[in-house]
């Protein structure tokens, strides 16, 4: 038995905007913790408040109510231990910054010196597979590609907790289940705590140690899900699982608020 | 031939066509006003390469380049604090419109009294009216900053100055640029007013002194000199913003 504080530790974290009759009340009130090196998949209906939520967590937004605290110490802004990584990478990476730049950028304020510094830099490349890309320009690079640069960037910043905002949505398919895999491995790696929101169910079964399931708005948690697939996890035996089937199945339901015999009466009507 | 060398070479070819069509036209003149290309052409030379140089065309150049870099010294970090605070945006917006609402060269004879008729007046005028269009497109940049990318900086804890120096600056500086080329063609057109009242040297001065003494080829020997100076800035500068936005130009191919 340990008093270990948790990693990430969300609590009757609530977010209104605007007041008056035009409030929009977007979070009613989450609770959830994420433990060390876990890998935690939030998913909601669109238009849930998923974004909003994730801004809170990452110190972009202040909520309006409850708090969040990592290892136990509640934070106001974006605390050093923990980086980001947005959905829209052309809007997340410098376009006037070489590959190397950007990834430095962050850097800039920790004083690590140049040696260390660079070293940081030709790791995370080699992580994400760009080795060679350092010294070229984000805009000169295929979209999966510049993802994986805001990832190194990400990874050099030596985060314990990384969030992940809808990080492949933009991306096709083929790319993107590329980069689910290397997610899982840089996890792996790393042993980074990873926050990942998705409105996509397979992906967030596939990925996550659990899945957290949101309500439409005003937000709340409406079942937090265990997926105890067997890892390492494979695109093609993973997703044939019978269990994968089931969790997936269960997780869609959840964030379709449909009960477990809604789709049978559906397909009984239908008939 | 493909398309592009018809295109350089009508680029090219035109200008030729003009300039003998011109030396045809007048050619044999005994128009006063209205004398020969040649003669036009051969008194440019005696006056510019490079007599006047140094008593005309340096203290003209001179003083364009100082109120086109102050200009740009003034109007760029004013337009990124305007830019960036709200409250002083509002305050300011109607102060900066009535002041850019008035006429140039009705800022002279104000100049005069204040800084008499020598350098600091001219490139007070200069000034005056080169470093609107670089405040208002430096606001209208950092403005128009992608909040995505201040996002990204801000999750990265950026300090506050970089944030300044290596995001809002870079992110709005197409902005910028644009708001310089339209100064830089300010200056030269103030330049030449500034020095066409109470002045003794300069381009403008020579070119309102050859029309009063009817010295009418050297009128328009000066009237080519500044063409010549303006094509020739807009040349350097545009190499200058090429250089500096290359990233912009092929993010903009590359979303294309």
């Amino acid at each position: 038995m340990t008093d270990e504080a948790p990693m990430l530790e969300v609590r009757g974290l609530g977010k209104t905007y605007g007041d008056g009759p035009q409030a929009v009340h977007a979070i009613d009130e989450i609770n959830f913790t994420v433990a060390r090196s876990e890998f935690v998949c939030v998913v909601g209906p669109s238009g849930c408040g998923k974004t909003t939520l994730l801004r809170c967590l990452a110190g972009l937004m202040s909520a309006s109510t409850g708090q969040v605290s990592i290892e136990g110490r509640r934070l106001d802004r974006t605390p050093e231990e923990m980086a980001i990584v947005f959905q829209d990478y052309s809007r997340s990476l410098f376009p006037w910054m070489s590959v190397e730049q950007n990834i430095a950028f962050p850097l800039r304020r920790k004083r690590l010196g140049r040696a260390k510094q660079q070293q940081l830099i030709k790791d995370s490349l080699e992580a994400v597979n760009l080795a060679d890309a350092g010294r070229r320009y984000p805009w000169q690079l295929s979209g999966g590609m510049q993802q994986r640069v805001a990832i190194a960037r990400a990874l050099a910043y030596e985060p314990q907790v990384l969030l992940m905002d809808e990080p492949f949505a933009a991306l096709d398919a083929q790319t993107r289940a590329d980069l689910e895999d290397l997610t899982l491995k840089l996890r792996h790696e790393y042993g980074v705590t990873v926050v990942f929101v998705t409105h996509d169910i397979d992906e967030a079964v596939y990925l996550a140690d659990r899945v957290i399931a949101l309500t439409p708005r005003p937000t709340r948690v409406r079942e937090v899900i265990d997926i105890d697939l067997p890892r390492p996890r494979n695109q093609l035996t993973t997703k044939e699982l019978p269990d994968f089937a089931r969790l997936r199945g269960h997780v869609y339901r959840q964030v379709r608020q449909l009960d477990d015999g809604a789709d049978q009466r559906e397909a009984a009507t239908a008939s | 031939m493909n398309r592009r060398s018809v295109l350089l070479t009508l680029q090219i070819a035109a200008p030729i066509l003009v300039l003998l069509g011109w030396a045809l036209w007048s050619a044999g003149s005994t128009n006063i006003f209205y004398p020969p290309l040649t003669k036009i052409l051969s008194v440019f030379r005696d006056t510019w390469v490079f007599d006047r140089v140094g008593s005309d065309v340096v203290p003209s150049l001179t003083n364009m380049l100082a109120g086109f870099a102050l200009s740009i010294v003034i109007g760029v970090p004013l337009g990124i604090l305007i830019g960036l605070v709200r409250t002083l945006r509002t305050a300011l917006a109607p102060i900066i419109e009535f002041v850019r609402a008035i006429p140039p060269p009705a800022l002279i004879p104000f100049g005069i009294v204040v800084l008499g008729v020598g350098t600091g007046m001219k490139v007070f005028i200069i000034l005056m009216v080169g470093v609107f269009p670089v405040l208002m497109h430096t606001i209208d940049g950092v403005r128009g900053v992608d909040p995505g990318l201040l996002d990204s900086a801000r999750a990265y804890r950026v300090s506050r100055r970089d944030r300044m120096l290596h995001v809002v600056l870079p992110a709005a500086a197409p902005q910028i640029f644009a708001g310089m080329r339209i100064s830089l063609s300010l200056s030269l057109i103030l330049m030449v007013i500034s020095e066409m009242v109470a002045s003794t040297r300069g381009i403008g001065y020579f070119i309102l002194q050859a029309q009063r003494t009817f010295a009418i080829p050297e009128m328009w020997s000066g009237m080519v000199l500044l063409g010549i100076l303006g094509y020739l800035f807009n040349l350097a500068f545009g190499t200058i913003e090429r250089r500096a936005l290359r990233w912009h130009h092929g993010a903009r191919k590359g979303a294309s």
